[in-house]
């Protein structure tokens, strides 16, 4: 087992290398100058831009800017200054993935509340009416833009009870109240996208794992039928969904990344919104780092949980090993 | 593929909304694409008397703050997107599914290179790929396809690599192996196209996502600039700046939006579940 999580480990980690070369490569070879685009409002004289290029480090050989990036990443200050403020990213994350992770919380435990029983509702009794009327539910929760759901929200609670955004953002230390009123809309708008592949996932689990031979063989054996779900179905069912809910934790983030701009969020998809438009690259940088590492160590936690939960997910070498 | 083309029209049970999703799309399509002739105002047209106008005979969606025609803007934007998210779901095919055969045909090194790449990509939420792209090129129509494509080349690769696994371990492909076919050929006349079923399938879905991401793009202001209409930033302009006034300029762009993502989602999960279907009756 050791082993494996080991190898699992130097191949994230490989993985999230290539993707500083690929973020680099991506916003530092490809035409556009971020020396123009930063002075582009201010009158500037063509020292003024040489003498930017070379304060911000934009004028060495790209090799030499990505060690020296790739070195900030370890030095506490996660990527060195933004261009923009000057301040430093350590910091401005810090700031802003508390809320980040918050409303993606609360839309990881929402959408289990709502879609785990209803997925299994679906899944056990397939084909019947309330299945259909899940499925379709599910694939519109799917299909739905956040933006589309955001509007509706904004316009629809505006013109019926006049209400609209707060908009100085309270951490839930502070104000517990304003802080969920404000991050309520976010957060049933993702687990509605969130909990639909939930749903599904659980209804296909569940749906397969009835049909196979032991669970007949229980049935067969006269075991009642809640031991029979909950004994028997369940494992390979939570299993399954352990692992999508996990591989779709990257769309989740998508979402609130979108949402956190939309609903004026201080968090890090404002901030990434925010830094695009600015053009601020050692921000853009700092923040996908951040995220493809957050995935990346979700994938690797999941995988070996897998391993320690789902005997069948053992192979005869993570078996002799332990 | 022949053989789930006609399962695909054949088969009778609950086709019903995919014929209708499917009929309502081509009918959006060429309703986009003779966009001259049904539109009887230039989306860009501004008429600053007629601003704001509620949905009346005259414009039937009404009018935005500038006193252009919300329904042209809606079919000239729709056309842009679509163009976008087409081109950009084909060019991630075209570009995807020969790579992900190779990596399954060649196997050994240059796989594990180019999978550990498509891991790395995969680890990226869509949106802030499509950011990075979009920043790092200027904003143009073609900057926010480039970004989409980026987004979708790992993702049809590694659904045609699993496929196309599969199929190397077929019986004719190891006949070919043996009578000296060349690699491209068998790539080419073997793998592709007894592979390329399931990634096509959800490319089709994926279209409606490439819609979704052009729109959110728009809606943030990184995508499609002005003065092109984009039904993303319809809906932000509409929201934020007459979000109590004129909420028709919300409405009527996002249900169009949100009926073609939905329509692209239904074709492709029936698509999805002929494959299954086909390829258990093929083995």
């Amino acid at each position: 087992m050791g082993h494996y999580i080991l190898r699992r480990f130097f191949t994230s980690i490989a993985a999230l290398f290539i993707a500083t070369i690929a973020v680099f490569m991506v916003l530092r070879i490809l035409p556009g100058d971020a020396v123009l685009s930063i002075l582009a409002d201010t009158p500037h004289s063509v020292q003024m831009r040489e003498a930017l290029r070379n304060e911000l480090g934009l004028d060495k050989p790209a090799y030499v800017q990505y060690l020296t990036w790739l070195g900030r990443i370890f030095d506490g200050s996660f990527g060195g200054r933004s261009f923009e403020t000057g301040g430093q990213i350590g910091e401005l994350i810090a700031a802003q993935l508390p809320v980040t992770l918050l409303v993606s919380g609360y839309s990881i435990i929402l959408s289990c509340i709502w879609a785990l029983p209803t997925g299994f509702i679906a899944g056990y009794k397939p084909g019947k009416l309330r299945d259909k009327f899940l499925n379709v539910f599910s694939l519109i929760g799917l299909s739905v833009p956040n933006i589309f759901a955001a509007s509706i929200v904004l316009v629809g609670l505006l013109k019926i009870f006049r209400w609209s955004p707060p908009i100085i953002y309270s951490t839930p230390n502070e104000n517990l109240a304003e802080h969920l009123y404000m991050a309520i809309w976010p957060v049933l708008i993702l687990s509605l996208e969130y909990g639909s592949h939930l749903l599904r996932t659980v209804r296909a689990a569940v749906g397969e794992t009835l049909k196979t031979q032991y669970i007949r063989g229980a049935k067969a054996r006269g075991i009642n039928p809640v031991s029979l779900l909950l004994r028997h179905a369940m494992p390979p069912v939570a299993s399954i969904t352990f692992s999508v809910a996990a591989a779709h934790f990257s769309a989740l983030i998508g979402g609130a990344i979108v949402l956190e701009a939309v609903f004026g969020l201080p968090g890090v998809g404002r901030g990434l919104v925010q830094a695009a438009i600015a053009r601020d690259f050692p921000v853009i940088q700092s923040y996908s780092v951040l995220l493809v590492g957050a995935f990346l160590l979700i994938q690797m936690a999941v995988d070996v949980l897998q391993r320690f939960l789902d005997p069948r997910q053992r192979t005869a070498e993570t078996v002799f090993s332990r | 593929m022949k053989q789930i083309l006609r399962r695909f029209i054949r088969r009778p049970r609950g086709r019903r909304p995919v014929i209708t999703a499917a009929s309502l799309l081509a009918a959006v399509v060429l309703f986009f694409s003779i966009a001259g002739i049904i539109t009887r105002y230039d989306p860009l047209e501004q008429d600053i008397d007629n601003r704001l106008q509620p949905p009346s005979s005259t414009h039937i969606f009404g009018t935005d703050g500038f006193g252009r025609d919300v329904f042209s803007r809606v079919v000239y934007g729709g056309r842009i997107t679509l163009y976008i998210a087409l081109s950009a779901v084909i060019v991630a095919c075209v570009v995807g599914i020969p790579l992900g055969t190779y990596m399954a045909y060649a196997g050994g090194f240059p796989d594990l290179l180019i999978g550990r790449l498509i891991d790395s990509l995969l680890g990226f939420p869509l949106i802030v790929l499509a950011i990075i792209v979009v920043v790092a090129l200027q904003a143009s129509p073609v900057s926010v396809a480039i970004a989409i494509t980026a987004i979708f080349v790992p993702r049809i690769a590694t659904l045609t690599r699993s496929a196309a696994q599969l199929t190397n371990r077929e019986t004719y492909i190891q006949a070919a192996v043996v009578t000296g076919a060349k690699p491209s050929r068998i790539i080419f006349r073997h793998l592709i196209p007894n592979s390329a079923g399931p990634p096509i399938s959800q490319a089709v879905g994926y279209i409606g996502g490439a819609i979704t991401t052009e729109s959110t793009l728009s809606y943030l202001g990184l995508g499609v600039p002005p003065p092109y209409p984009s039904w993303g930033r319809m809906l932000q302009e509409g929201t934020r700046l007459y979000f109590e006034s004129a909420p028709w300029l919300v409405i009527f762009p996002g249900i169009t939006l949100c009926l073609v993502v939905v329509c692209f989602s239904l074709l492709a999960e029936r698509l999805k579940k002929v494959t299954l279907s086909a390829d258990r009756g093929a083995s």
